[in-house]
């Protein structure tokens, strides 16, 4: 009995972690898993409401939007990224902490507060509308911030923070030495990159990638914010089906929050082969 | 290869700017009567002053941060026991309790926030509970930085070294951790701390989904206003981002204060 109790307090310190983890973390999920498959109407445990998911042309269209959203602000989010990653590394002292200092402070303007701002200086009477329209000029003629190009504009907008700050550690690691061995033999800068940085950087890019991919597939604020539920998205859709005023219909929601989940655990798997494909080129 | 100096310069320019201007203009049209042409028609400050004249806006702004207050404290309290078990009995643990706490930062809070209230909503008069949700919810959703928070310190401090010690001068293991190791941790639970609060003090989906209206934060109160003039929801949310800011700026600043200390620390140790 003495030896039994001495022995226990070993592990009775993980036991609330293990507690808080299992209520609200694994149970949770579960139990998600195991509604999706349920179906109401008729009582039983199916497919049925993956079924419905692929045929009809809302949930369809909710996660064309999402896939579409997501990857496209991803892809030219981490274009820019890239570039401004690299200006950073390669800016003088002065303007790299200057940056970092913006970069930081912008990456607390996200969610809500965004989407307002943009309201304000896009919207139906923005400011930079109005002041383009009194000077005559006719850049944002056709802009419609409530639109897809609008949810676009603000998802790129919050993936540029985030991605150059995760970037930036990345092109510390291409070696002064490399560039000079690769100007010595009358290498330019863009073969130099082409050949040797992106490849060499290519495991933090895919890492990056998945990560900006998840942040836009499950934002929520910003696009609630500009079009409430009239816009068909992923996480707009599963949340209305939580907490709708209309109709609660969780293991419909729950079988979208686990095509969610599926979409985004396969954006991280793509990546993590990107990554070892070519950590196996390194090794040939 | 020649180095250009002015080619990153105007990149960093370009993307700031980008980056600055809705901020910069949030921040003008929250003092402007109007704006309908090339510049503002005048100044004022009555939008603030209607702002903090709501009684409900410093209550509101509170209770954001109010809420961040117990899950901070579940939560460390968990992982530091956990890692606790795992440096002193179990390494191989580590990285179990690892994998687990970065599990919220794939899923991210609309998943997290949807599961729970799929699972307790209208379970009993405590689980069921709306706040107490909310709360357990948060716990999870900021366990990623409680844990890099405190992992980072406890690789810092010899664990092992200092428990010995104190046991050698007749202490027990645990009272030697929580009377030394965990002094020793307090800026990076602090900093930790800190994140997790600036994290929760911006989020609206996780509260929008699991309290409804029941729990009133600034988020929601903004939400609200949305009708408003934009005057008066500019000045909510500059009011919201510098409250924003100040968190994660103390915490950014400890930050840095403590990987100065650690690098003088470890030039120290070399000579």
């Amino acid at each position: 009995m003495k030896a039994k109790l001495k022995n226990t307090p070993h592990y009775i310190t993980v036991l609330p972690f293990l507690i808080l983890v299992l209520m609200f973390l694994a149970a949770p999920l579960c139990n998600m898993v195991i509604r999706s498959f349920f179906s109401p109407n008729t009582g039983t445990y199916g497919l049925a409401n993956y079924i419905t998911i692929f045929t009809k042309a809302i949930y369809l269209s909710a996660i064309r939007n999402s896939l579409y959203l997501s990857l496209l602000s991803t892809i030219i989010g981490i274009v820019i990224c890239f570039f401004a990653a690299m200006a950073a590394a390669y800016a003088t002292r002065g303007w790299n902490s200057k940056f970092l200092a913006i970069l930081n402070m912008v990456s607390n303007f996200a969610g809500l507060p965004l989407a307002f701002a943009f309201v304000i200086i896009l919207g139906r009477t923005g400011v930079l509308i109005e002041i383009f329209e009194a000077l005559g000029l006719p850049f944002f003629q056709d802009f419609n911030l409530y639109s897809t190009d609008g949810l676009l504009l603000l998802f790129v907008y919050f993936q540029i923070p985030l991605g150059t700050l995760v970037l930036l550690p990345a092109f510390q690691s291409i070696r002064k030495e490399w560039k000079e061995s690769a100007s010595l033999m009358k290498a330019n800068s863009f073969q130099f990159w082409w050949h040797i940085g992106i490849p060499v950087m290519l495991p933090s890019l895919a890492d990056t990638f998945s990560l900006l991919f998840a942040n836009a597939l499950t934002a929520y604020a910003t696009p609630f914010m500009l079009m409430s539920t009239n816009y068909p998205l992923l996480p707009i859709k599963i949340t209305s089906m939580f907490t709708g005023e209309t109709t609660i219909q969780q293991e419909l929601g729950s079988a979208l929050s686990i095509t969610m989940m599926a979409i985004m655990l396969l954006m991280i798997f793509l990546c993590n082969m990107v990554k070892k494909f070519f950590y196996k080129g390194g090794n040939n | 290869m020649k180095q250009n100096r002015w080619l990153p310069a105007l990149t960093i320019l370009v993307v700031s700017i980008f980056l600055i201007l809705p901020l910069l203009i949030l921040g003008i049209y929250s003092f402007v009567t109007s704006w309908d042409g090339i510049a503002p028609n005048g100044y004022t400050l009555d939008f603030y002053k209607q702002v903090f004249s709501d009684p409900r806006f410093l209550p509101s702004l509170m209770r954001g941060l109010v809420i961040s207050i117990i899950p901070i404290f579940l939560s460390g309290a968990a992982v530091i026991l956990a890692l606790y078990t795992s440096i002193m009995y179990n390494p191989r643990l580590e990285s179990i309790i690892q994998s687990i706490c970065m599990i919220p930062h794939t899923l991210k809070g609309v998943i997290l926030a949807i599961s729970v209230l799929g699972l307790y909503a209208g379970k009993g008069p405590v689980l069921g509970n709306r706040i107490v949700m909310l709360t357990f919810v948060y716990c999870i959703v900021i366990l990623p930085f409680i844990y890099q928070g405190i992992r980072n310190n406890l690789r810092a401090i010899n664990v092992q070294q200092l428990i010995e010690a104190a046991e050698i001068l007749g202490a027990g293991k645990l009272y030697a951790f929580v009377r030394i190791i965990i002094p020793n941790m307090l800026s990076g639970i602090l900093i930790s701390s800190l994140l997790a609060m600036s994290t929760i003090f911006t989020d609206f989906a996780i509260i929008k989904i699991v309290a409804g209206s029941k729990w009133l934060t600034a988020q929601q109160l903004l939400y609200n206003a949305r009708n408003n003039p934009g005057q008066y929801t500019s000045a909510i949310v500059l009011i919201m981002f510098l409250a924003t800011l100040l968190i994660s700026g103390v915490a950014f600043a400890m930050q840095n204060r403590a990987d100065r200390r650690a690098e003088q620390d470890s030039k120290a140790a070399k000579e």
